[in-house]
C-alpha cells in the first residue's frame, strides 16, 4: 500500500491533529478562562448571558484556583499600564 | 461569525471533527462542509443565504450550459447572459445606491431635475468575493480551462466555503474543484503551516492591527483637524501597517483554517511594502484579487497587446473598476486611478530609461532598491489617504496638514514599537516561517497543543479588549 506520508513528509496524520486541537482546547479553555468569564458577563442579558456565565464560571474558579489564568492577568496587566503612561 | 471569537472556536470543533470522521466519503463531506458553511454565513443574516444559493444554481446551470453547447455565438452569448446576471446581482446590492447618488449628483450639476426611487439595501457580507469567485468558474469553463463542477453539491461548496467566503482569498474552482475529489494527501495535515498561519494571522489582527487602529489610525483620521505633519504621517503609516495586518491576517486564518480541514489554498499576500515597484506591489499584495482582475479584465481587454496608449487605457481601467470593486464611493475610485496612473507612469518611465534603469555597482544597486522602495510605500500611502478617510474633504485636509508643523501627539515608543512590528511582520509571508513550520510539526501532539494555546493566551492578552470587525468585510 502507498503511503501518502512519503510523498509528504511533513504532514501529520489526522488522529495526531485532532489529538493537538484537543489539547489546544482545553489548555486555551484553563489558561483565558478568567477571560471568558468575563466576556460573559459583558453579553446583552437574557438567556445566551446566562448559559455561558454558567459555562465559564466554574472553569474561572477551577483555572483560578490552579493559577494558571497568572499568564493572561499578567500580560493585561502589563499593557493596561502601559497604555496609561501613553495617555498619561 | 467572526473567527477570533469563542463562537467560531466551538463551531470549527464540530466542523473539523465531522470532515474528520467523513474524509474517506468525499461527497458526505463536500455536503458536511457546503451545511457548516451555509450556518457560519446564516449567522449573520439567515435571509442573504437565498442570495447565495441563487448564485450558485444560476452559475453552475451556465456552466453546464457551456459544456454542452456547440457554437461559438451561443456560447458567447450564455458567457455574456452569466457575467450580467452576477455584475446585475452585485450591482444591486452593492451599487445601486451609489449610481442612484451620483444620478441625483449630476442632475444638480446639469439643473435638471430626476427622480429615481432610493431603496435602503443591506449588503449581505462576502458577494464581492462569492460573485467573482462565481464569474471565473462560468469564464474558465467558457475557455474551456475547467469542466464543470461534477455536482452542484462540488460546485456549492467551492462557492460557500466559510473559511474564505466573506473576505477572500478569491480561490479559483480549477484549484478547489479538483481537491473535492481528489484530496492531494487525504488524512493528512501540514499542522505546522496551519497553526504558524492561525496563529500569526490571530497576532497580526488582535494585537497590531486592532492597537494601531484604536491608538493611531483612527483618532488621525477621525478628526483630521486637530494632526500636523508628523501626527498625519504616523497615521498614513500606521493605516498602511494596520490594513496590512487586518487583511492578510484574514487570508491566513482563511488559508489555516481550509488546511486543517484538508485544502490548499495559494497565498494571498507576500511582503507586499518590500516591492521595489508598483507592479511588483500588485504582484504582492491581494495577489488573488489582483491576479483575478490580469485574467478576466486586463487580458480581455487587449493586455499590453494593442501597443502603448492601449496598454495605458487598459490598466486604468482595471483599476479604476478594481477601486470600484472596494467600495461604492468615489474614495475607492480615486485610489484605483492613482494606482492605474502609478503604474502608467512606472512603465514609461522604465521605457525611457531602458538598459540605464539596471544600476551598476552593488553598492549603488542597494541604493536604488532602497529608494525605489521608499517611493513605493509612499505611493501606496498617499492612496491610502483617499482609502481612508472618510470623506474627500479628509483626505485632502490630511494632505495639506502634512506640510503644518503642530507638536506631535503620537510620537512615542509605543507607536514606534506598533510600526515596526507592523512592517516586520510581513517576514512571516511567503513561506518564510518554513522552518517554524518543519519544527512544529516534529512536536509532539501534547506540545503542539500547549504551544499553541501558550501563543494564543500571549496575544488575546496584548490585544485590547473586544473584537473589531476585519476591514475587507465591507467590501
Amino acid at each position: 500500500m502507498h503511503d501518502d506520508r512519503q510523498d509528504k513528509p511533513e504532514a501529520s496524520p489526522m488522529r495526531k491533529v485532532g489529538a493537538a486541537l484537543a489539547v489546544f482546547y482545553v489548555a486555551a479553555l484553563l489558561l483565558n478562562a478568567e477571560g471568558l468569564l468575563r466576556n460573559a458577563q459583558r453579553m446583552a442579558y437574557g438567556a445566551p448571558r446566562e448559559y455561558a456565565i454558567a459555562l465559564s464560571a466554574p472553569v474561572a474558579a477551577f483555572a483560578g484556583r490552579m493559577g494558571v489564568t497568572k499568564l493572561r492577568s499578567g500580560i493585561e496587566r502589563l499593557m493596561n499600564e502601559t497604555a496609561k503612561e501613553v495617555t498619561e | 461569525m467572526l473567527f477570533p471569537t469563542t463562537v467560531f472556536a466551538v463551531f470549527f470543533v464540530f466542523v473539523f471533527l465531522g470532515g474528520w470522521l467523513l474524509i474517506r466519503h468525499r461527497r458526505l463531506w463536500a455536503l458536511y462542509m457546503l451545511a457548516a458553511s451555509y450556518l457560519f454565513y446564516g449567522w449573520w443574516n439567515w435571509r442573504f443565504l437565498g442570495l447565495i444559493i441563487f448564485c450558485t444554481i444560476i452559475n453552475h446551470g451556465f456552466a453546464l450550459l457551456l459544456a454542452r453547447l456547440p457554437g461559438r455565438a451561443s456560447r458567447t452569448g450564455v458567457l455574456a447572459t452569466a457575467v450580467a446576471v452576477n455584475l446585475g446581482v452585485l450591482g444591486f446590492f452593492k451599487y445601486y445606491r451609489f449610481f442612484v447618488m451620483s444620478a441625483y449628483a449630476l442632475c444638480g450639476q446639469l439643473g435638471l431635475s430626476c427622480s429615481l426611487p432610493l431603496l435602503e439595501i443591506v449588503l449581505p457580507v462576502g458577494i464581492s468575493f462569492f460573485t467573482f469567485q462565481a464569474m471565473s468558474y462560468v469564464i474558465d469553463v467558457y475557455r474551456e480551462e475547467i469542466p464543470p463542477a461534477e455536482s452542484v453539491l462540488d460546485f456549492a461548496t467551492y462557492l460557500a466555503f466559510f473559511p474564505q467566503l466573506v473576505a477572500g482569498p478569491i480561490v479559483r474552482a480549477s484549484v478547489f474543484l479538483p481537491q473535492i475529489r481528489h484530496p492531494e494527501n487525504s488524512g493528512f495535515v501540514d499542522t505546522g503551516r496551519a497553526a504558524t498561519l492561525i496563529l500569526t494571522g490571530l497576532f497580526k489582527k488582535v494585537v497590531l492591527a486592532n492597537l494601531l487602529a484604536s491608538r493611531l489610525v483612527d483618532p488621525v483620521f477621525g478628526y483630521p483637524e486637530d494632526y500636523g505633519s508628523v501626527d498625519v504621517l504616523l497615521g498614513v503609516y500606521g493605516y498602511a501597517a494596520q490594513i496590512y495586518c487586518d487583511f492578510s491576517a484574514y487570508s491566513d486564518i482563511a488559508i489555516g483554517v481550509a488546511l486543517l480541514l484538508g485544502m490548499r489554498f495559494p497565498d494571498n499576500f507576500n511582503a507586499p511594502y518590500f516591492a521595489t515597484s508598483f507592479r511588483e506591489f500588485w504582484q504582492r499584495w491581494h495577489i488573488s484579487l489582483s491576479s483575478w482582475l490580469r485574467d478576466y479584465l486586463y487580458i480581455p481587454l487587449g493586455g499590453s497587446r494593442g501597443g502603448a496608449w492601449r496598454t495605458r487605457r487598459n490598466l486604468l481601467l482595471t483599476f479604476l473598476l478594481g477601486g470600484l470593486w472596494h467600495g461604492a464611493q468615489w474614495r475607492f475610485v480615486a485610489w484605483g486611478a492613482l494606482h492605474g496612473a502609478y503604474l502608467i507612469a512606472e512603465r514609461v518611465l522604465t521605457q525611457w530609461l531602458g538598459p540605464r534603469a539596471q544600476p551598476t555597482g552593488r553598492l549603488r544597486a542597494r541604493l536604488v532598491r532602497l529608494g525605489a522602495t521608499l517611493l513605493v510605500f509612499h505611493g501606496v500611502c498617499l492612496s491610502w489617504f483617499f482609502f481612508r478617510a472618510e470623506t474627500f474633504a479628509d483626505a485632502w485636509m490630511l494632505i495639506g496638514n502634512l506640510g503644518v508643523w503642530r507638536t506631535p501627539v503620537h510620537l512615542g515608543v509605543g507607536t514606534v514599537v506598533l510600526l515596526a512590528g507592523g512592517f516586520a511582520v510581513q517576514l512571516t509571508d511567503g513561506g518564510r516561517l518554513e522552518p517554524v513550520w518543519h519544527w512544529y510539526n516534529r512536536r509532539s501532539f501534547l506540545l503542539q497543543g500547549l504551544i499553541a494555546a501558550f501563543i494564543i493566551t500571549v496575544i488575546l492578552g496584548l490585544g485590547p479588549q473586544g473584537v473589531a470587525p476585519f476591514i475587507y468585510f465591507q467590501f
